[in-house]
């Protein structure tokens, strides 16, 4: 759900930058060292399925997982969706370093989207219960995302035709396909671990690892 | 940690049945004969298959040039001396935004541009669906752009940063580690009372003493 350097206006881009900082600051005040490996942890599973491509066309597609990314990190989320755009930009050759703003933008939305669904549908109840709500968050990360990234098409002009309907109807299988991989995912993780869905993020610090280094 | 593990697994092995992405699209030109091979690729060099390209002079009518095979390649002859300006589009992507610029006077330019003269475009204009009051005051109003794109960040990430903090709040509830955190906390403050109370008791046998 990236779009290539270029291709959006100098306002959408510089304006994604400033809302990304904003989004990212946010986060940050969320960080409690204990969470880091699980943001790792998530970046690198994000990472590892928008690398592998399968040409459609003159492009290659693939997966999200964002959906996944929000609702096990909540808050958290745009600080591993940053670090995977970068790198993506950087080693993939995908989305850009200008547009990292607009794209994070596109991308945090439709993961805390999912978190939203996920919560409000009870999914910590129980295993069926994450299922239904797994799915529903996970598709509909995928389809607001992408309504995101076709508005921002429509305002950058009448090139970009083909583009915003590639986007839109080639988003529908991948909304389906990516909400039964977040509801398996979610109700492995109400089964085995349920407690990783209800992490602590204090913004005043008050975690396992602060309260044993700074009050040993 | 096997727990991730697994899910790591499943979802790149689900990954490769996903579609779809806005890829960079690029060109690049090598003299040839007469003319020019144009090759068209993605962001991670594999060919563009498909596209329809067309060149144009700074102040002409685009003319098409053709269709690039399965390795992304498509052949122009430079129908008239000067610079061309070369557009590859296609599947939703296009290098209008970064398009190839070549010279003739790279190539021998046949004196007779009869027989090499690439098919004219019947009709070149592009699909207006954008929205109407950007199509008509490009340019003239951008002020209206920039509205349009900053009200749609701002709101983008204000309702962003508001579902972040509705999270926070729901799904802060302790865990099984913070729990035993504050158990942890709970038994230290305790030790550390009961060293306070042996020091002051061997304080006071030694005052006894």
């Amino acid at each position: 759900m990236h779009i290539a350097d270029g291709i959006l206006p100098m306002t959408l881009t510089a304006g994604g930058l400033v809302g990304a900082a904003a989004v990212v600051g946010t986060s940050l005040r969320w960080l409690a060292p204990a969470n880091v490996p699980r943001v790792g942890l998530l970046t690198a599973a994000f990472l590892v399925a928008s690398s592998i491509h399968v040409p459609v066309g003159p492009v290659p597609v693939h997966l999200l997982l964002h959906g996944l990314v929000g609702i096990v990190l909540g808050p958290l989320s745009s600080i591993a969706i940053l670090v995977a755009l970068v790198l993506q930009a950087a080693i993939l050759v995908e989305g850009g370093i200008s547009v990292v703003g607009f794209n994070l933008l596109a991308m945090t939305f439709g993961a805390m989207l999912a978190r939203t669904v996920f919560d409000v549908l009870g999914g910590q109840a129980g295993p069926a219960r994450a299922a239904a709500a797994g799915f529903l968050g996970g598709a509909s990360a995928v389809c607001c995302s992408a309504l995101v990234v076709v508005f921002g098409l429509w305002l950058a002009g009448d090139e970009w035709t083909q583009l915003r309907y590639l986007v839109l109807f080639a988003h529908l299988p991948i909304a389906v396909i990516e909400g039964c991989v977040v509801a398996s995912a979610a109700v492995f993780i109400v089964r085995v671990k349920p407690d990783l869905l209800r992490s602590t993020w204090s913004r005043s610090g008050v975690c396992p690892l602060h309260s044993a280094v700074v009050h040993p | 940690m096997s727990m991730f593990r697994v899910l790591l697994i499943a979802t790149a092995g689900l990954a490769a049945s996903g579609p779809a992405m806005a890829h960079r699209l690029d060109s690049e030109a090598l003299p040839e004969g007469n003319g020019f091979r144009i090759e068209f690729f993605t962001g991670d060099g594999s060919p563009a298959s498909g596209l329809v390209v067309t060149a144009r002079q700074a102040d002409g009518e685009p003319i098409e040039i053709g269709k690039t095979d399965a390795d992304g390649v498509v052949h122009f002859v430079p129908p008239a001396a000067g610079e061309w300006t070369i557009v590859g589009s296609g599947f939703g992507h296009s290098t209008t935004r970064n398009p190839l610029v070549i010279r003739s006077d790279e190539v021998k330019v046949p004196a007779d541009t009869g027989a090499a003269k690439p098919q004219a475009a019947t009709s070149a204009p592009a699909p207006a669906s954008s929205p109407a009051f950007l199509r008509s005051n490009r340019g003239r109003f951008p002020w209206l752009e920039v509205g349009v794109s900053l009200v749609f960040i701002a709101f983008l990430t204000l309702i962003t940063l508001a579902m972040m903090r509705r999270s926070a709040r729901v799904g802060g509830r302790p865990t099984e580690v913070d729990r035993l955190a504050h158990e942890v906390d709970h038994l230290r403050a305790t030790i550390h009372d009961l060293r306070q109370e042996i020091a002051e008791l061997k304080a006071d046998r030694e005052s006894r003493t």
